[in-house]
């Protein structure tokens, strides 16, 4: 019992405060820390509004913190007043479709690699199409985004992602507007894609089944200001197959989940209702 | 949609008597000398009129002439416009400075330019093409800006995050991301600066399309007046669909 | 657990707006400067500095000035409105009757691509006075945008709105006034826009070409008799009278349509 695992991201007691236009500074998030250790499915979940995605844009580097830091593998990545930038070290899939609409999908996947100019162009198309066949998606190569399903969209989007081989992906909300069927086929994809070539995954949804089903360790945030307030360790066994889904212990941490989320999903409710009337 | 033979032919035949009519009406009113229509060309006067121009090197002096000066213009405008439009939707500083002294030229029409462009360019081949340019500039800088400005954050975003640098951005997602707007910009643009080139080659020009009305006008040649006015029509239709079609081709990605 | 009140958000927004208008006011200086310095070159003919123009400007006459603004804006006004009356109509008749679509459409079709411009010589032909001239110029350049968008406001009518009205038991009359003709509005009002930028357009070459008076005619004397200060004077003039009859048409579209305001 004696492997280290290398923490690959640190988030440490990181606080977000929003100027708003004549109003006094809202805290977005309060005090949060995480640890992500390398090759783990680490989800977020959260009740809307409670600053899950605010902390994956500090992460990603869109956005600033101001308090705290975050350490990628021992490194200072952000800390007050000193922002990271985005990068490929850091890949990024978005909630609403960030694969370019003017390229065609193997133009996509290539992008990361010829923007950062590691190496020649056929060589990066032969990668892409590489990885694009060893992930089933060959048959699309040719497609612009607009012709494509939204699944096959979000599956491009994940292997574009992959593609630059990052420290850790980093997916907001990714499935949310995928309809339940073509869902779980995304899903499965994913989790075939870890099973054969692991990744550190740094994912955040509202949908508490599917943040059971992928995780390794759920971490449940409360309603803003966002703070992390309980860790769930998900010890079901990978591959995972639908079956789990009705497997007791499945059940129970659907439970434990339902509990924690709750009571912070009604207060966010009231908070949003507050703001509302206001 | 494809539309059955029997529904073209269908369309096709009410048209064509429409125009018959229109003509017919045309022809009668001159004849009768309504009103002022006596002054008017007669159809047949201005058939022949047709007849004897369209075919003859003069046309194709004259419609080389106004082409030529307004590819020239346009392609001017693009060069200028577009990048200009790009910085001006894409970096927030660009637009506060540059806009304002755009949006401030933009509503005097080529038209006005025209006396200052006569008294200041030397030549008068150089200052139709300026006002031809003036045209077609604002609608493309405009239309341009607009395509840049509606890119959404997500694609700059997810451009650095794979670690594109600025210029590459500029390239990959700005100009590609703007296409669309660019296109329509390129193709009023176009239309504009057709008709710029009409009012300057009248008020100005010693050759080309508009000058060739006005001389005709001058030398008491009315028939002619009529078909330049077509003629000018038609190549302006052709071009304008020429862009359009060339758009359609720059902006593969939207099939609507 | 909320910050502390955060005094420096106001201030950052008022920095931000002063710092646009100094963008802004930095935008017409340097204007002003490239004209300048465009004036001061040694070119063979003395292009006039906005100093110049802003001082022929203030010679001129103050009463003759207002005459020729208001003959102008005269001409646009008479022809616009014209158009708009006599457009109008017609681009809902032909939305609702086929057999006057078939009739009309291809003559506009035919007709619409002949730039305005092109008809001053044929007009100057026809009618008697420079004023009517004129004043068909300014309808004929406002027509064709008019009716276009009319016809095209019409077929963009979404056929969800027609049912629901006749779901709702609405008469003929009553449908068209209630629901078709207010959904049409915005892209009336869009074509209102175009037309009265063209018919701005047309009273201008109408009037350097042909008539007499008018803030046409004004800057194509000063053209002719060399006072290229003036010249200046005219293009601003009409680049705002121009900017400001689009206004115009933009917010009465607006206090028409409240509900597409733009």
């Amino acid at each position: 019992m004696g492997c280290t695992l290398t923490t690959i991201l640190s988030i440490r007691n990181v606080s977000k405060t929003y100027r708003v236009r004549g109003q006094e500074g809202v805290l977005a998030l309060d005090q949060c820390s995480v640890d992500v250790v390398q090759n783990e499915f680490s989800v977020i979940v959260g009740p809307s509004g409670c600053g899950k995605t605010t902390l994956l844009n500090i992460i990603a580097g869109f956005d600033e913190l101001s308090e705290g830091e975050i350490l990628l593998n021992g490194s200072v990545l952000a800390s007050p007043g000193r922002n990271s930038s985005p990068g490929p070290d850091r890949m990024v899939v978005f909630q609403h479709g960030g694969l370019f609409p003017w390229m065609r999908a193997l133009e996509n996947v290539c992008f990361g690699p010829l923007a950062r100019g590691q190496m020649p162009y056929a060589e990066a198309r032969e990668k892409a199409r590489d990885l694009m066949a060893r992930v089933g998606l060959q048959d699309i190569e040719d497609l612009y985004p607009e012709s494509m399903s939204s699944g096959m969209r979000r599956r491009l989007e994940i292997v574009r992602a992959i593609m630059g081989q990052p420290q850790i992906m980093l997916m907001d909300e990714p499935f949310r507007a995928l309809d339940a069927l073509t869902k779980g086929v995304v899903q499965d994809f994913l989790l075939k894609i870890f099973d054969t070539a692991p990744h550190t995954i740094f994912f955040i949804t509202h949908d508490l089944i599917e943040a059971i089903f992928l995780a390794d360790k759920v971490c449940v945030m409360t309603s803003r200001p966002g703070r992390v307030k309980k860790m769930i360790r998900v010890a079901l066994p990978r591959p995972r197959s639908i079956k789990l889904l009705n497997s007791p212990e499945f059940l129970r941490l659907k439970d434990e989940l339902t509990d924690a989320i709750h009571e912070e999903a009604l207060k966010a409710f009231e908070l949003g209702e507050r703001e509302a009337a206001r | 949609m494809r539309r059955s033979t029997r529904e073209i032919l269908g369309n096709l035949i009410p048209q064509a008597l429409s125009l018959s009519i229109a003509v017919g009406i045309w022809q009668g009113l001159v004849y009768f000398e309504v009103y002022r229509f006596g002054y008017v060309p007669s159809v047949p006067q201005v058939v022949a009129a047709a007849v004897d121009y369209i075919p003859s090197s003069r046309f194709l002096h004259d419609a080389w002439s106004s082409t030529y000066r307004v590819l020239t213009a346009w392609l001017l405008a693009l060069a200028l416009g577009v990048p200009l439009g790009l910085m001006i939707g894409w970096k927030l500083t660009v637009r506060d400075v540059v806009f304002p002294s755009i949006e401030l030229l933009r509503p005097i029409p080529p038209i006005a330019w025209i006396p200052a462009a006569i008294v200041f360019f030397p030549h008068v081949e150089a200052s139709v093409i300026f006002i031809c340019f003036i045209g077609a500039f604002f609608p493309i800088v405009l239309n341009t800006a607009t395509g840049a400005r509606q890119i959404e954050e997500t694609y700059f975003r997810a451009a650095r995050c794979c670690g594109a640098s600025e210029r590459l951005i500029f390239r990959q997602v700005v100009l590609r991301g703007a296409m669309p707007y660019i296109v329509i910009g390129a193709a009023v643009g176009m239309g504009v600066c057709w008709m710029a080139v009409v009012a300057a080659e009248m008020i100005a020009g010693e050759r080309g399309l508009g000058y060739m009305i006005w001389e005709a006008y001058s030398l008491a040649q009315y028939p002619l007046i009529i078909v330049g006015m077509f003629v000018i029509g038609a190549l302006g239709a052709a071009m304008s669909r020429l862009i359009r079609g060339l758009g359609r081709s720059l902006v593969p990605w939207q099939r609507n | 657990m909320q910050a502390a009140p955060d005094r420096s958000a106001l201030s950052a927004e008022r920095r931000k707006s002063f710092h646009k208008s100094v963008r802004a006011a930095f935008s017409v200086v340097a204007l002003l400067a490239i004209w300048t310095g465009i004036a001061a070159f040694p070119w063979s003919i003395t292009i006039p500095s906005p100093l110049a123009s802003a001082r022929a400007l203030l010679q001129l006459e103050p009463r003759p000035l207002a005459a020729d603004i208001l003959l102008s804006c005269r001409r646009v006004g008479i022809g616009f409105l014209i158009a708009a009356a006599v457009g109008i109509p017609l681009g809902i008749l032909v939305g609702y009757s086929r057999w006057i679509r078939n009739l009309l459409f291809p003559l506009i079709e035919v007709l619409r691509p002949i730039p305005p411009i092109a008809w001053i010589p044929l007009a100057i032909l026809f009618f008697p006075t420079s004023e009517s001239m004129v004043v068909f110029l300014t309808f004929l350049g406002a027509f064709f945008p008019i009716v276009y968008n009319t016809i095209a406001g019409f077929s963009g009518i979404k056929p969800m709105y027609l049912r629901a009205g006749k779901s709702l038991g609405a008469s003929e009359w009553r449908m068209f006034w209630h629901v078709i003709l207010p959904s049409m509005l915005p892209v009336i009002f869009a074509g209102l826009h175009v037309a009265v930028g063209i018919s701005w357009l047309m009273v201008v070459a109408g009037e350097m070409m042909a008539a007499k008076g008018g803030i046409g005619a004004l800057t194509w004397e000063a053209y002719q008799t060399a006072r290229y200060p003036l010249i200046f004077v005219g293009m601003a003039l009409i680049g705002i009278f121009g900017f400001l009859s689009s206004f115009l048409i933009r917010i009465a579209g607006n206090a028409v349509s409240k509900w597409d305001a733009r």
